[in-house]
């Protein structure tokens, strides 16, 4: 009896590792071929959470790829710092036949800094690994462990981790103590994992099959909204020396505010004088937050240095308050100890900056939702915020970094979701007049005067403290037009709640509209042509337009006396729809031709099925901007 | 490019490119960054608005030794036929030239175009009645200082068919300084002419 057990044993053993070795490219199904680059034959990610400061992470994995592009996918990185150490790497190389070429462990890494490129210091490092191989397809597996050493943070799971990667097989497994109190956020994914309990732990596991690559669309959603996603938060957490205990954001709000940010807030007793001196003369409270959000602008700068708990914790503001400088969560620390002083109260808030607008799920608390600090006044319902990196930005104005997005308020009482104010598609203008003179040569020349406010506010602020010959050439990208030249530029700032930026320029344009024979050819819409859009067959995701804006430009062009205005025909388009509206028309009296445009663009979601409808009306908007007179001239 | 205008105001014809050297390796290098030729035109198709792919062919993508040959038959919308005793019809519709890469007034570095290069393209189109050709852009031979470089445009109407040829050379990887302007000026008279347009009238 025991002998065939072991012959059994045997027997299921060499199946096991015929199915776990067998890499031959020809197994993978055709339609998981289709659009993929790669494609994860299998992946097994466990991670196993034996104490609050003792959580291993063992992934397994098989990855095919088809070609070059697909290499990214392949490539193995692993950050770490000090609280992570890597227990374990090893792998192999296997041939499109699935025969074993090469093996690897963690001596063929390379190690480096995984500095951001802006940080002074982080003290994050990452190993990396690609293999040499140049005959496609090949397939790489490894196996590697490491060992965090907090769990307020844990490896989540995303099977697909992008468009042009198929998935064969991935599972995520989850262990943690029977007593053990988590909350998961489940995304796309259908079923409920499985579950095994014994006395010892209880084993979570989450399972795909065969996910498909696919072509990636224009105007989708952020791919984080709809991908397949696991993520675990336990309730008792140990994190660099600290602990704390969260459900909701209520909780974790207090821990962050109670355990990072309180003992930050002391400033000197001369900083708190010198703060009630400045502001003494200013009626509101507004007033007062204004003078000191000056204060703070000329005074501080940004940098950034991320060590430890110092990613999530600010460094005091006694500190910014003698050095002039800080990263975001100090700087907004150091702002918020200035306004105290003069009994204004504001919240330290966790944001997820961007111009795509991200905000932190109100059913689900994590510490890994936001990288950015703002701070938020609430005034007495005049709510105000502040972006304390800048030196630039007007008081109370967010731009579009953190616009529209719930953010979290870490506050004595607790943590609350609050909303940032929308910048919205009546805000967000670019209003343009401009007089221009059309020679008898088809050159022009005149004034040109654009006002941004909203989100368009900062289209062309980079430009202001440039030295003038850069001005012209960055105005030369702005308007890429053949022969543009600026004679006088002038830029006005009304920096205020709702900023509004004022460019007034004198251009000329040599030879704009050539002249052929008779007939001069004129472009009338020189300057803001919208661009087209894909056409997408088939599509899948909805059609997501992050922000809306409005676009108005009015061109009066003075005619030169050989032109025969008469015989210029009137224009008029207007199309309407959901997604927005569009307005040209050209219109002649005496020898004054005008141009009128209107465009806006709504911001929303639209089913997938209107995508059509979406890049019908771009792409008609783009040929109508093409708008092009021919005009005869007199004998 | 030869084909064919309809009616309604469409073209519908083949288009064929052949690219060796340099240009080859560009072009097989953004074909092979698609998982297939196929998903490399079909996006060619939706970026090409105004153009529909209607079949294709890629062939020599491998073979670096010989020229890279790209097969397209294709419909165009020039407009929508609404008036057909005359119109306005542009040539200038494939690698049409409508930005000056050079806006600079002044140059202190050189111009390093990487490598020296010819592009022709050749476009005849049948038209569907018998039409006068009362407007063309001008016919245009102009060349850089020192053989630097040139472009030549004829376009004519022969026997219903209406043919342009059009050859854009650069003789040089390098151009220096003080070649700037000569360079600014050469395109900015490429992209007047090409905003200027063929005028059709129907004969009886």
């Amino acid at each position: 009896m025991r002998l065939l057990f072991t012959i059994l044993a045997l027997f299921l053993v060499s199946i096991a590792s015929f199915a776990q070795d067998n890499y031959d490219v020809d197994l993978i199904p055709s339609n998981l071929r289709n659009r993929a680059n790669a494609c994860i034959r299998n992946e097994e990610t466990t991670v196993d959470m034996r104490s609050p400061d003792n959580v291993l992470l063992n992934v397994k994995k098989a990855i095919t790829v088809f070609n070059r592009n697909g290499e990214a996918q392949a490539r193995l990185v692993i950050f770490y710092d000090k609280n992570i150490s890597i227990k374990s790497i090893k792998g192999e190389v296997y041939n499109s036949v699935g025969k074993l070429t090469h093996k690897f462990s963690q001596n063929d890494f390379a190690d480096m800094s995984a500095a951001d490129g802006f940080s002074l210091f982080v003290d994050s490092r990452v190993k990396h690994y690609l293999p040499s191989v140049t005959e496609y397809p090949y397939t790489l597996v490894y196996n590697y462990e490491i060992r965090n050493k907090q769990n307020l943070i844990i490896p989540d799971w995303t099977p697909k981790p992008a468009d042009d990667v198929s998935v064969e097989k991935s599972t995520y497994t989850f262990i943690c103590k029977p007593t053990d109190d988590i909350r998961i956020k489940t995304q796309n994914y259908t079923g409920k994992p499985e579950v095994i309990t014994d006395e010892k732990q209880r084993k979570s596991v989450w399972k795909v099959n065969n996910i498909l690559a696919v072509k990636p669309e224009p105007y989708s959603p952020a791919r984080d909204t709809y991908f397949t996603n696991i993520q675990i938060a336990p309730k008792a957490f140990y994190y660099y020396n600290h602990k704390g205990i969260y459900t909701d954001w209520k909780e974790l709000g207090k821990w962050i505010y109670d355990d990072l940010l309180v003992a930050r807030k002391a400033l000197p007793a001369s900083t708190i004088e010198m703060i009630k001196d400045l502001v003494k003369n200013e009626k509101t409270d507004k007033d007062k937050a204004r003078k000191i959000y000056q204060y703070l602008q000329d005074k501080t700068r940004y940098i950034s240095v991320q060590i430890g708990i110092g990613g999530f914790q600010p460094v005091a503001a006694s500190e910014v308050d003698r050095l002039g400088y800080g990263d975001c969560k100090a700087l907004v620390i150091y702002m918020q100890s200035l306004l105290q002083a003069v009994n204004i109260t504001s919240y330290y808030c966790v944001v997820s900056a961007g111009s795509e607008k991200k905000s932190m799920d109100p059913s689900y608390a994590s510490m890994d939702q936001g990288n950015h600090i703002i701070l938020c006044m609430p005034l007495d319902g005049d709510t105000t915020w502040l972006e304390c990196t800048s030196q630039k930005i007007p008081f109370g104005y967010l731009s579009d970094f953190t616009d529209d997005r719930l953010v979290l308020a870490c506050t004595a009482d607790g943590g609350k979701l609050l909303r940032t104010p929308k910048l919205t598609t009546d805000e967000n203008l670019q209003i343009r007049k401009a007089e221009l003179t059309l020679k008898a040569d088809g050159s022009i020349a005149g004034k040109m005067h654009t006002a941004y406010t909203g989100s368009q506010y900062e289209n062309q602020e980079r430009l202001i403290d440039k030295p003038i010959t850069e001005q012209h050439k960055l105005l030369k990208e702005t308007y890429n037009i053949d022969n543009i030249d600026f004679e006088t530029v002038s830029f006005v700032q009304k920096k205020d709640i709702k900023p509004k930026l004022v460019e007034d320029i004198t251009i000329s344009i040599r030879n704009y509209a050539p002249v052929n024979g008779n007939k001069m050819f004129l472009q009338l819409n020189a300057f803001n042509v919208k661009r087209s859009v894909p056409e997408v067959k088939k599509r899948t995701l909805p059609v997501y337009i992050n922000r809306g804006y409005t676009d108005e430009d009015t061109i009066v062009y003075t005619l030169p006396d050989n032109v025969d205005s008469e015989l210029i025909t009137g224009q008029n388009k207007t199309f309407k729809n959901a997604f927005g509206e569009y307005t040209c028309k050209a219109s002649v009296e005496g020898n004054k031709l005008t141009y009128y445009r209107k465009f806006i663009l709504n911001d929303g979601t639209f089913p997938a099925e209107r995508y059509a409808e979406f890049s019908k009306f771009i792409n008609d908007v783009n040929a109508a901007d093409y708008l092009k007179l021919a005009i005869s001239l007199k004998k | 490019m030869t084909g064919k205008m309809t009616v309604d105001g469409k073209i519908i014809g083949t288009l064929s490119t052949y690219t060796t050297g340099y240009a080859a390796y560009g072009k097989r290098k953004e074909i092979l960054q698609h998982s297939s030729p196929d998903e490399y035109v079909e996006k060619l198709d939706e970026r090409l608005t105004r153009i529909k792919i209607l079949d294709h062919q890629i062939s020599n993508l491998d073979s670096v030794e010989n020229s890279l040959e790209e097969k397209y038959e294709v419909e165009l919308t020039i407009n929508d036929g609404t008036n057909k005793n005359q119109f306005y019809f542009s040539p200038f519709f494939i690698h049409t030239i409508s930005k000056n890469p050079f806006n600079l007034n002044e140059r202190t570095y050189p111009v390093d175009l990487g490598a020296a290069s010819d592009e022709r393209i050749t476009i005849n189109v049948l038209l569907p009645e018998k039409y006068l050709l009362l407007e063309k852009p001008k016919d245009m031979a102009i060349a850089l200082p020192n053989a630097g470089g040139k472009y030549l445009l004829q376009t004519a109407l022969d026997d219903n068919t209406i043919s342009m040829n059009q050859i854009l050379q650069f003789n040089n990887a390098i151009y220096q300084p003080e070649e700037y302007l000569f360079l600014k000026e050469f395109y900015s008279k490429i992209i007047q002419n090409q905003k200027t347009e063929c005028l059709l009238k129907k004969t009886n």
